[in-house]
């Protein structure tokens, strides 16, 4: 008799993610703060074909439950019991009802931030994400379409060589350089105005720079977010190595997402190891010219001071993934005339947006929901606009006020230099002119 | 009972001593190697159980210089003062921080009785001339403060566990056999050091208290009961139930640079 494999397999996990899970004290601090099972508990949002929870249930999908879960699992597969008689098979049925409750997180990382015992939880479920699509289980709902829409190159299935077609043509981009600007998908085809400010803003302080254009391809967040790997070593490479023919030295960025996938998951990916450059947030490049002497304030030559009161929100990728909290702000600081106000809940603490982890693809009321919380915590600070450094953050925040009655608006970080320093934000007539969000 | 003191029969202890040691180290390499099942680094295949590629990697990732912090720093701020949970909980970290603590302290003095008891077997030191409690009477009350402290720190946890409903809900066996066993554990503590003084010069009102009214020629019995019990659930479960985050935990915050 052949002898039987366990149910669920190590694979894709590194063995220090094994040890991890064993170091889960379940002391519930995660429960405090997941902002989905927030929506869970409050009953503002329930998960497909779960309706009627207890409130035990509801804490199936919860970090520390999650991580129980796969302890278990992992046990029945691998533990004393399994190496003497062998593995104690799981119904399928239980592994896909775990699936589901997996793929309800938008990977923010608070729970990582609050855990007693320091986990990664955030590269914990990614790995399990990985580990259910290698055995066919993932992703979820709409998240299998990633993979269809990167045959493009990018997740909008939009042409490649339209990747500049929303720049001015008296922006100057330079053939090579030392710093590149890597727009991402979502800037270069669905909020150009965002990609227009930040090529204005560059060109406004003289600070030289060199895009992929056609040869940027997709930064891949979305497949490592929901596990689907399979093209993620190519595109990094082919990013990498269109850089490093470009011979950039710095690589900037003004979209969370793809600042976060490149300095954190492009090393796992890139077939060279360390990347042959630095990656930096757009904020945190302007925040080190600052403190050179390179750029200094009156470079931004301030035009129109900015009378209303702003709060940012912190995406997770950038700030409570990379750690950048003090240089966006040090930027906003500067505009003349803005009443900067933080929200209760800001830095490594701030409220998840909802878009992140394929929540926004995948469900996408439970997105809605959560940009919903996020623009009333702004509310009640009584801000005029919600600012941020990520594209996808605007766009889900987006959603929320649409779907409310606020007069609360939002403007990305680079929108609001661009503005003060009196540049044209005008975006030229293109093909995605009537898809902007 | 024969050769007592410090309330242990010598060959029954080795006897479970032993035990403890082969299950606890047997244990520890078998989480290794389960934890050797996975890859080196994120997408490259599994090392099929190596314990040497766990220890590898975990090694690289606590020295890992890209930590914002070093790994002293790590280890005296964010694990020897947890300040992790102190951050997020004062109730927890006084639970956590006592029993930590205690149970460390408790399992020192314990390995210092054991050598006495080793050196008294050899004829080194003479216990019955120099009896431990008048010659090391700070180490004799240090002793009781720890076990204060983990009784503090354990009825903090079992007071969670019962009377905050969604701790008391979420309570599963995994965690009722870390809290169960530590509360076993330093109640039979008490209970056989209040035997052991009951009746002689060196009780008090409390030591007469914890003996349940049970006199001393009980002594040895019932410290054989709790040494024995304190072993078994104590040490040699540990890689085997929820006591593994002791060895877990800790490196993973290491691993982690404290997670700063």
């Amino acid at each position: 008799m052949a002898k039987r494999e366990p149910s669920v397999t190590t694979e894709r996990f590194t063995t220090s993610q094994l040890l991890e899970i064993d170091a889960c004290t379940r002391c519930g601090e995660c429960l405090n703060w997941c902002p989905v099972l927030e929506e869970i508990q409050e009953e503002t949002f329930i998960p497909e074909g779960r309706e009627g929870m207890t409130d035990k249930q509801k804490e199936d999908f919860s970090p520390k439950n999650k991580i129980t879960v796969m302890r278990e699992m992992f046990n029945k597969g691998y533990g004393l019991r399994a190496k003497i008689f062998g593995p104690r098979q799981i119904p399928e049925n239980d592994i896909l009802k775990f699936r589901d409750e997996l793929y309800h997180c938008t990977t923010c990382g608070i729970c990582s931030t609050v855990c007693e015992a320091s986990l990664n939880t955030v590269e914990l479920w990614e790995s399990m994400r990985a580990n259910m699509v290698k055995h066919n289980r993932g992703p979820f709902g709409k998240q299998t379409g990633f993979v269809k829409l990167l045959e493009s190159h990018n997740v909008f299935a939009a042409d490649q060589e339209d990747r500049l077609c929303w720049v001015p043509e008296d922006v100057e981009i330079k053939d090579k350089a030392d710093i590149a600007y890597f727009t991402g998908c979502t800037a270069a085809y669905r909020m150009q105005r965002v990609g227009v400010a930040t090529t204005r803003v560059l060109n406004a302080l003289n600070i030289p720079f060199t895009m992929l254009g056609p040869e940027e391809w997709c930064c891949v967040s979305v497949l490592i977010r929901t596990g689907q790997l399979g093209l993620a070593k190519e595109f990094v490479n082919h990013n990498v190595n269109a850089m490093v023919d470009k011979g950039v030295k710095t690589v900037i960025y003004a979209c969370a997402g793809c600042h976060r996938t490149s300095i954190i998951d492009w090393p796992k990916f890139y077939e060279g190891g360390e990347l042959p450059f630095e990656v930096l947030a757009i904020s945190e490049y302007m925040d080190r010219l600052l403190d050179d002497g390179t750029l200094s304030e009156s470079d931004f030559d301030w035009k129109h001071p900015l009378k209303q009161r702003v709060t940012f929100h912190d995406s997770c990728h950038t700030g409570r993934h990379v750690g950048v909290f003090d240089e966006p702000r040090r930027i906003y600081n500067m505009v003349p005339g803005m009443d900067f106000v933080e929200m209760a809940r800001s830095r490594e603490m701030q409220r998840c947006c909802g878009a992140g982890g394929g929540i926004k693809a995948g469900v996408s009321d439970l997105a809605l929901k959560m940009a919903q919380k996020r623009v009333k915590d702004a509310e009640l600070v009584n801000a005029d606009i919600i600012t941020s450094t990520c594209p996808f953050c605007r766009r889900n925040i987006m959603d929320g006020i649409n779907s409310m009655d606020t007069k609360i608006i939002f403007k990305d970080q680079q929108e609001i230099l661009a503005e003060a320093m009196g540049l044209d934000l005008t975006v030229p007539q293109n093909p995605y002119t009537d898809k902007q969000l | 009972m024969q050769e007592y003191y410090s309330g242990l029969e010598f060959w029954t202890m080795t006897v479970v001593s032993v035990v403890t040691v082969i299950a606890l180290i047997g244990g520890i390499l078998f989480q290794m190697k389960k934890w050797g099942l996975g890859s080196a680094g994120y997408g490259k295949p599994g090392q099929g159980g190596s314990i040497i590629a766990f220890l590898k990697l975990l090694w690289s990732q606590i020295f890992d210089k890209k930590h914002k912090q070093g790994v002293i720093t790590t280890l005296v701020f964010d694990i020897l003062l947890q300040r992790r949970i102190l951050r997020r909980s004062i109730t927890r970290w006084v639970m956590h921080i006592t029993i930590f603590w205690g149970w460390i302290m408790l399992f020192l003095f314990s390995m210092g009785i054991f050598v006495v008891e080793l050196l008294n077997k050899v004829g080194v030191y003479h216990a019955d001339v120099h009896p431990l409690v008048e010659n090391f009477p700070t180490v004799m009350l240090l002793d009781e403060v720890f076990s204060y402290l983990l009784l503090i720190g354990v009825l903090i946890a079992i007071a969670r566990r019962l009377f905050i409903t969604e701790v008391r809900e979420s309570t599963m066996f995994y965690d009722v056999v870390l809290t169960g066993g530590l509360f076993i554990i330093v109640i039979t503590g008490f209970i056989s050091e209040g035997i052991r003084y009951h009746g002689t010069e060196h009780a008090t009102a409390l030591t007469d208290f914890w003996s349940l009214g049970i006199s001393y020629p009980q002594a040895p019995h019932a410290a054989l009961f709790h040494v024995v019990i304190s072993l078994l659930f104590c040490v040699a479960l540990i890689p085997f139930t929820k006591y593994i985050h002791i060895i877990a935990t800790p490196l993973s915050i290491l691993a982690h640079g404290g997670g700063e």
